[in-house]
């Protein structure tokens, strides 16, 4: 069993290797201190430079899902995704306008109900859109009628669909989506 | 200004049920499929069988809904 060449040969060869290094080791000439310092410093550098970059990317992603909310589309924009941007702009948009010209509910901020609170957080993920509101929908909901229901289901599928839309932006900006 | 414009809106829209539907699963079927999908033509597919199934479940659900409407 033991007379496997290979064998031998690893066994062989491993002391020698050992002794080698060991001569290396004690043979290094005295600047070799610097050339491994330099290399620590080089490495530190780099680190310190991927550390900045990681901390630029995240404050790019936080500035970009910042706008993607206030303005659907926004964040998009400032990532060069010109399609996808024109796309949550027209979908939100759409879906939010459309919900208060069938005089949907838009949910306060202080309704005082947990559901309610639900609404308003799915509706204010809309961004501007939540705030036009009042121009387009000025004589309030009406949800008597089955359409005002349905415009209710509009307005927080759009907040939902820009919280989508948030989502994406964070992983293009942190590359985590190409 | 804006409130004109919107009644002016509400009044060219006129959506019945049926047409506020399929505005909504035209919408929504576009996104998921912008979100879920990389390629033009994958995309293209899921949001045309996305849209398939809103209007289908939706019509399905309406029919199903229907003896206790009254």
């Amino acid at each position: 069993m033991n007379e496997v060449p290979g064998n031998e040969a690893a066994l062989g060869e491993a002391p020698a290797n050992q002794e080698s290094g060991n001569q290396v080791a004690c043979d290094q000439p005295p600047d070799s201190n610097t050339q491994a310092n330099s290399v620590v410093g080089e490495r530190a550098v780099a680190a310190r430079h991927s550390l900045g970059a990681s901390i630029s990317r995240a404050a790019l992603a936080l500035l970009a899902a910042i706008l993607a909310w206030l303005v659907p589309g926004l964040g998009h924009l400032l990532l060069g995704r010109w399609g996808r941007a024109l796309l949550f702009f027209v979908a939100v948009g759409g879906l939010a306008v459309t919900g208060y010209l069938l005089r949907g509910n838009v949910f306060p901020p202080h309704s005082g109900d947990p559901f309610g609170t639900l609404g308003f957080l799915a509706d204010a993920g809309a961004g501007v859109f939540y705030y036009f509101s009042r121009f387009f929908e000025a004589a309030g909901p009406d949800v008597s009628r089955a359409a005002g229901d349905y415009g209710t289901r509009f307005v927080a599928a759009a907040g939902v669909v820009n919280v989508l839309a948030v989502l994406d932006v964070i992983e293009i900006a942190t590359g985590r989506r190409s | 200004m804006i409130c004109g414009a919107s009644i002016l809106i509400t009044t060219a829209l006129r959506l019945n049920h049926f047409g506020a539907m399929l505005l909504f699963a035209l919408l929504v079927s576009l996104v998921l499929a912008c979100l879920t999908q990389r390629s033009s033509s994958g995309g293209v597919k899921y949001a045309l069988w996305s849209f398939a199934l809103f209007v289908l479940v939706g019509v399905g659900v309406a029919w199903l809904m229907y003896p206790i409407s009254r």
